[in-house]
């Protein structure tokens, strides 16, 4: 747990930080977010007090940093920066283990650790022997991540590091970075400029706009519900498509009436032609003997062939959009099939209903939201 | 080929003044390394930033008195012999040592000395594992040249009685006698490639097997 409490910095007459208070629960990732010159950096920087602040209190774990050792504190806190800042003249494994070589650990110990990271962050081993230079920008980031995972501190402070990398290496490490931050539980304070990561990797969202803190909420409330017009820009007017990012298909089913039409293989076009109309889709899916779905028969076919079974008209189940997707996923869907009526499959591959545009507007208009924090996942 | 027989016959006395010349450049380099990377890196601290331009300043303007200027004044207070010939060495040394020191400790990337602060390294852990290792090839190129100037300055100390291949070259002008004059200079020339050579070396091996010298010199780029 981390809390600020009226947290100040001053350079002479301006607040680079003014009055800042809010907590960052145990186990979540916090992502500071705002305009460049928004005191995000500032903020943060105080919390090792690399940058030391003017008034106010800030606790981490519980304990004052005022009570602490600035050496000390910064031991047991986790440093990531945009520019990586790895030592050009140690090896990957010595860079991984400065801080456990700082606290004193035996060799043998420490150079366990690093290997694990690596394992950990899924870099070849082979690679402890390296030297920074000799690594890509992405491998490096990953081993910056390790490096500061390395004395297993509870905190983590992430100043952009991810913002350096190409777009491609960069979803692929943010992904990486979360499924590794579903098993460590980390309290992390992460820096960002950048609203889709933000909402990708924050359990909640800090917005800072010069110096002071415009709102602190989760995601979907910080989407929904904007505490101000410059938050509101700032997140962006397509909001309500960034929102489709953090709400799942299994969402929109819960919305949509339990009782979805389904054809068998041997039923007739025109019943087929004469459901949708009832049901107001252009597609149906036929379901085999087994309840497994083996194809989708579109409205347009069924009445251009008038006569005929079902079985001889279908066409294949485009990929499959499943309950866990997000609905981003399932509206792109939608559209690159031309399709009202989305079919969803489970893990099983059985038929579990439909999103139609219907339910997606009714799970975008629940308040609230579901994103679930990291922890709770 | 009587010139080279004649140059060759210098040989016994090469030796002897050779012992001396690197007598003056050992221990004048030595004491220049010795006072001369400690003051770099005192002058790259934090807390001395803002007098360090200011004394780079007046180290630059004392490396323009001419050496022998310099061996003039230090002979009028140490009088002739080795010590004011040393202490006028060590002078003209001293400045490559001190700039190279202080500005390859300065432009190591802010954010590797942000790592090593974040990571709770104290100001000591910082310089002996992060700074130096980093700014070693820039501190050591600063040592190379400072040896090359010395080695080439060191003949003047034969005018202060110093000895060297000094007396070879001086007292060739003197009796008009080029062999004399070029076996000296060519035996300072010498030294000088071979010191350089024994450097640049150490250098290497410093550098474990140019692995740390390409992420070295990258750094400079970056810099």
């Amino acid at each position: 747990m981390i809390a600020f409490q009226n947290v100040t910095k001053r350079y002479g007459e301006t607040k680079a930080v003014d009055d800042v208070s809010f907590d960052v629960p145990s186990g979540e990732i916090c992502v500071l977010l705002g305009p460049s010159g928004c005191g995000k950096t500032t903020l943060m920087r105080m919390v090792n007090r690399l940058i030391p602040k003017t008034s106010g209190r800030i606790e981490v774990e519980g304990e004052s940093i005022d009570d602490l050792d600035p050496v000390q504190l910064r031991r047991r806190i986790g440093y990531v920066i945009q520019q990586i800042g790895l030592f050009p003249n140690m090896t990957v494994e010595e860079n991984i283990a400065v801080v456990p070589d700082l606290l004193g650990w035996k060799r043998a110990r420490s150079r366990a650790r690093a290997g694990e990271l690596l394992e950990m962050l899924a870099l070849d081993p082979a690679l402890l022997s390296r030297y920074p230079a000799e690594l890509s920008g992405g491998q490096q980031q990953r081993v910056g991540v390790a490096r500061a995972l390395a004395a297993d501190p509870p905190v983590l402070l992430m100043d952009e590091p991810f913002g350096a990398i190409d777009p491609v290496n960069r979803a692929v490490i943010q992904e990486e970075f979360l499924a590794l931050q579903r098993r460590l539980q980390k309290t992390v304070i992460f820096v960002s400029h950048d609203i889709d990561e933000a909402l990708l990797l924050g359990s909640r969202i800090a917005i800072l706009r010069e110096g002071r803190l415009v709102q602190c909420d989760t995601p979907d409330v910080l989407l929904q519900r904007p505490a101000d017009p410059f938050v509101a820009s700032f997140v962006g007017e397509d909001r309500v498509l960034r929102r489709l990012r953090l709400l799942t298909v299994a969402d929109a089913l819960a919305a949509d009436p339990p009782a979805a039409p389904t054809l068998q293989p041997n039923d007739r076009l025109p019943l087929a032609a004469a459901m949708m109309e009832e049901y107001g889709q252009n597609d149906l899916v036929v379901l085999g003997e087994d309840g497994r779905a083996t194809g989708l028969v579109r409205l347009e076919e069924a009445r251009r062939q008038g006569e005929g079974a079902v079985r001889d008209h279908m066409e294949p189940l485009p990929d499959p959009v499943r309950p866990e997707d997000d609905l981003r996923a399932a509206a792109s869907s939608m559209l690159v099939g031309g399709l009202t009526a989305v079919p969803c499959i489970d893990r099983n591959g059985r038929f579990a209903g439909y999103v139609t545009p219907g339910g997606i507007a009714r799970a975008l208009s629940r308040r609230g939201g579901r994103r679930p924090s990291i922890a709770a996942e | 080929m009587d010139w080279l027989g004649e140059l060759v016959s210098y040989g016994p006395d090469l030796w002897v003044l050779a012992q001396r010349h690197l007598f003056l450049v050992g221990v004048s380099m030595g004491l220049a390394v010795l006072v001369g990377v400690p003051l770099g890196i005192l002058l790259s601290r934090a807390a001395l930033r803002r007098v360090a331009e200011g004394a780079m300043q007046a180290l630059n303007v004392g490396a323009t008195v001419p050496t022998l200027a310099v061996l003039a004044l230090s002979m009028s207070v140490l009088g002739i012999g080795i010590a004011p010939a040393i202490f006028g060495l060590w002078l003209a040394t001293l400045l490559p040592v001190v700039r190279n020191t202080y500005a390859g400790l300065a432009a190591l990337p802010p954010a590797l000395l942000d790592a090593a602060d974040g990571m709770g390294m104290t100001g000591g852990q910082r310089l002996r594992r992060v700074e130096l290792p980093n700014a070693m090839p820039v501190i050591f190129a600063g040592i190379r040249t400072g040896a090359t100037v010395n080695i080439g300055t060191a003949p003047l100390a034969s005018l202060i009685g110093a000895g060297g291949f000094g007396d070879l070259i001086f007292a060739g002008i003197q009796l008009y006698d080029p062999i004399m004059m070029l076996a000296g200079a060519l035996a300072t020339a010498a030294l000088a490639l071979v010191v350089d050579g024994v450097l640049a070396s150490i250098q290497r091996g410093l550098a474990a097997g140019g692995r740390r010298e390409a992420a070295g010199s990258a750094l400079l780029q970056a810099a």
